[in-house]
This record gives C-alpha cells, structure tokens and sequence, in this order.
C-alpha cells in the first residue's frame, strides 16, 4: 500500500485511518498481542508519523509505503526534506543541533544520546554515511530534575513501541523514515 | 482550544474541554497557561483530561513546558482524569515520573 499526501493535506486525511485499518487487519492477536493495546500503540505511532511530517518535511509531499513481511509492518515515510535533525542530549544551543548527513563529519561519535528522561535514553548508532538506527536503552530509574525533562517525544515513543527505527538519506536526496513492528 | 478555567479555594482548575489534544492545540494551550501563571501568580493548578481521549506527544511537551515554569515558582501542576490512552502517553512518555496524577477532583483540590 503505497499512498502520497500533500503536506497541506495532512491535517484532516483519512491517510491515517486507512494505514490503521490495513495494519490492524493483518494483525493476528495471540497471548502475547494485545488487540486494544496494539490499536492504541499504532495509533499513536501513525500519529507521531505524521506530525512529524508536518513539523520536518520542507518539501510538499510526504509518501507512506507500508508493506509486510513475515511477522511485522514496516511503515516507510519518504520526504524530500534537508536531512535529520540530530541534537545530542545534555547540549544546549542551537550550534548543537546537528543536520545529518550534512554535519556527519562533526558527530565524531558513532553512537550518539538524543533522549534521556531518567528511566530511559535514545541512542542514535551511526550507522554509514547515509544511515542513522536509534534504539532505546534502559538506564534507570535515575532521579531527573524537572528543568531537565525533555520536551519532545517522538524518538523515544517509536523505539518504546517499534521492533526497529531507521532514517536513511537516499541517492536522490530524499529522506526516508521506516518504522518496523511485530504484529503477529 | 477550548479550556474552562474555575478556581477552588485557591487552586486553579483547567478542563481541556474538546476530545482531542494535538499538536495543532499546543501552542495556544502553552501560551494560555502561562499567561495564567505569570499574570494570576498562580502557583496551584490542575489539568482535568477527563473529556480528552487522545493526547499527542507535542501536547504532552506543552504540559511539561508549563509545569516547568510553574515550578520556577515554587508552584505545582497537577493532572486529573485520564483515559486509557492518555494514560498510556503519559506512561510512554514518563511524565508520570514529574506529574501527581489523580482520578477525583477532590481529591486532587485537597492534595495542594
């Protein structure tokens, strides 16, 4: 299933709906899948998707393939924005935001902590020149301080709920985000 | 966004009164609570999410935004009221970690 949105029409397409609806029919409830828990988590996953689209896409059009295989979904987002915004956690100003592929050759570190609320982190594994993986760790519980709780969720959200999280830069200068989950 | 503001003793209380709160709600809920805080000085608040049955992470950024200004202030926020999925973006997110989360009004009112 291979579907184009404008950007402008994000707001108020049945796109989501019909994502949900066809990740849902081939899912297969056992002991270990929850049907109303998975309903809610790719809810929330599409969700996150598009407003993440909304918010980073410079261009006008966001595609959405989702395919199967085997056990899983694998939701892929492809954009013609600038690259990834990467901000490594703990730094403040905006010089540190990083802009990957372009700023790859300042990351000198190839695993890179983008998330931290105490419990939890986000780590971005450099993957090649063009690949980014993120993975959520356990770290805690660690006590955090209110002013340093982050604001912005989504990374952590899809790690938290997906089996893999994978932005890759294409040859033709398009940005694409996969999502990848078990559902049977 | 639609918000009803009420006061109870002297604590604050904001119904977020529409069924969805995204990102197309948040500035404007941000901006609306602290406008409250910094021109009412408030230092006592609740959020009642009970008509909300689906929150974003980008509204959820909002709250912890005003509860860090709260703070500031020696003051607190604390939430009411939430569903199932909003319960599950308040896990996903860990906010449980920062918010004194309750079910009754009440009880919420009293806790101050």
């Amino acid at each position: 299933m291979k579907i184009s949105v404008l950007k402008e029409d994000l707001h108020g397409t049945n796109v989501l709906e019909q994502l949900q609806n066809e990740i849902i029919s081939n899912a297969v409830v056992s002991s270990h899948i929850d049907e109303d828990m998975l309903c809610m988590h790719v809810s929330i996953l599409l969700h996150e998707m598009f407003t993440n689209a909304l918010r980073h896409i410079t261009g006008s059009v966001a595609t959405f393939d989702l395919t199967f295989e085997d056990d899983s979904f694998c939701l892929a987002m492809e954009t013609d924005g600038d690259g990834f915004k990467l901000k490594p956690f703990n730094v403040s100003g905006p010089e540190t935001v990083f802009l990957f592929p372009r700023d790859r050759l300042l990351l000198k570190d190839r695993e890179i902590t983008v998330y931290n609320d105490g419990e939890s982190a986000v780590i971005c594994n450099i993957e090649d020149n063009s690949t980014l993986i993120f993975r959520a760790d356990k770290i805690g519980p660690n006590v955090i301080q209110i002013d340093e709780f982050p604001e912005h969720y989504g990374l952590s959200i899809f790690t938290q709920l997906c089996d893999s999280v994978i932005y890759r830069r294409t040859a033709k200068d398009t940005d694409i985000f996969t999502l990848k989950k078990k559902i049977r | 966004m639609l918000l009803e503001i009420s006061k109870e003793n002297e604590v604050t209380i904001v119904v977020i009164k529409q069924k969805r709160a995204t990102m197309e709600d948040a500035k404007e809920f941000k901006e609306k609570i602290l406008d409250l805080i910094e021109t009412g000085k408030l230092t006592k608040m609740i959020i009642d999410f009970s008509e909300v049955n689906f929150a974003d992470s980008t509204f959820m950024g909002a709250l912890v935004a005003s509860l860090k200004r709260i703070t500031s202030n020696k003051g607190d926020i604390k939430v009411l009221g939430l569903s199932q999925p909003i319960r599950a973006m308040f896990e996903l997110t860990r906010l449980y970690k920062i918010f004194e989360i309750f079910d009754n009004r009440q009880d919420a009112v009293n806790s101050f």
